[in-house]
């Protein structure tokens, strides 16, 4: 994985798997400490202290598919490669929350990238989830929910190409007007 | 970003998107999942960072922009991770195929040859054997 976004797509499909109604997705640039903070929060089942504890072990995965589960190892790596760290705060019944950091200058910091794709695709494929992203710099605030969203629009779903396109324009300016730089990069793996 | 222009921006977004629809027959056919096309993408670690979030944006835009009427969703691994990205095709009245290694080439043959013509191309993981009674 080479985006933050990426990661952050990632943590939020565990979110899903919870069986979250409620998913919120905060970012902060916080330039004075120079560190990029993330926050993943859900509304879903939670974990227990032990099942915490277990999702540092690559090797420790709820699923029965396979017999690794390398989505929380992986961020946690990517955090800890630039001075950073990551946190889990879960509660049993009541929801999760994973925390990282992230050091805004190290060289080892992967570009944030397609935030917004990742947010819309997160929406519109799971319309029953209510979803929010809310982003901080010292610049100033930007937060967008499909809540908010649907009530504007008058719909009870978001869908179709046109729509999200907007959509996506529109998160992607108002990112741009509190100077948050996403870092875009060419993916050429697929090409 | 004050509340008031948020709202504002949500509310331009609206009137552009009503604008650009209007001209439009939008294409509001029951959600009779039965008759339509449903693909599924694997978005597990491995899909993602092997690039099912490009797959499944590509497979989204490029079927409404052909106007096929299809269900696009995502689902989580489905033990493939060598194969990553796959996606499961399930053409109405037929069985569910599996495809691995759709990169967005593989995507536009799938779409172009098995979704719109039934016929199969290579990539499909044999999964759905039927056993006989």
């Amino acid at each position: 994985m080479k985006e933050i976004s990426l990661h952050i797509l990632d943590i939020a499909e565990n979110s899903i798997s919870a069986g979250a109604d409620h998913i919120s997705i905060w970012i902060g640039e916080d330039k004075k400490s120079g560190m990029l903070k993330i926050r993943i929060e859900d509304n879903g089942k939670g974990m227990n202290l032990n099942e915490v504890m277990q999702t540092g072990d690559p090797f420790f995965t709820s699923r029965t598919t396979r017999r690794v589960g390398l989505g929380i190892p992986l961020f946690r790596l990517q955090a800890e490669l630039t001075g950073g760290s990551m946190e889990i705060h879960s509660e049993r019944g009541k929801g999760t929350r994973v925390e990282a950091e992230f050091g805004i200058d190290h060289p080892d910091k992967q570009p944030m990238g397609d935030l917004e794709g990742c947010w819309m695709l997160l929406a519109v494929s799971n319309p029953a989830i209510e979803w929010a992203l809310e982003c901080e710099t010292g610049k100033g605030k930007f937060s967008i929910s499909t809540t908010e969203i649907r009530s504007a629009l008058e719909v009870d779903v978001i869908k179709g190409r046109e729509t999200t396109t907007l959509l996506k324009r529109m998160i992607r300016n108002n990112l741009d007007s509190i100077g948050m730089d996403l870092e875009l990069v060419e993916n050429s793996r697929l090409k | 970003m004050r509340p008031m222009e948020k709202i504002k921006s949500l509310a331009d977004l609206k009137k552009i998107r009503d604008e650009k629809l209007s001209g439009l027959q939008t294409r509001e056919k029951g959600e009779d999942s039965e008759n339509r096309v449903q693909i599924k993408v694997a978005m597990a670690t491995c899909g993602i960072a092997s690039g099912a979030k490009d797959t499944m944006e590509f497979m989204s835009d490029a079927l409404e922009k052909r106007g096929i009427d299809a269900l696009v969703t995502q689902t989580g691994c489905m033990g493939y991770c060598y194969a990553e990205p796959t996606i499961e095709v399930k053409l109405p009245e037929s069985d569910p195929v599996v495809f691995g290694g759709v990169n967005l080439e593989k995507a536009d043959e799938i779409i172009e040859k098995y979704i719109k013509g039934g016929e199969l191309v290579d990539g499909i993981i044999p999964v759905n054997y039927e056993i006989i009674d």
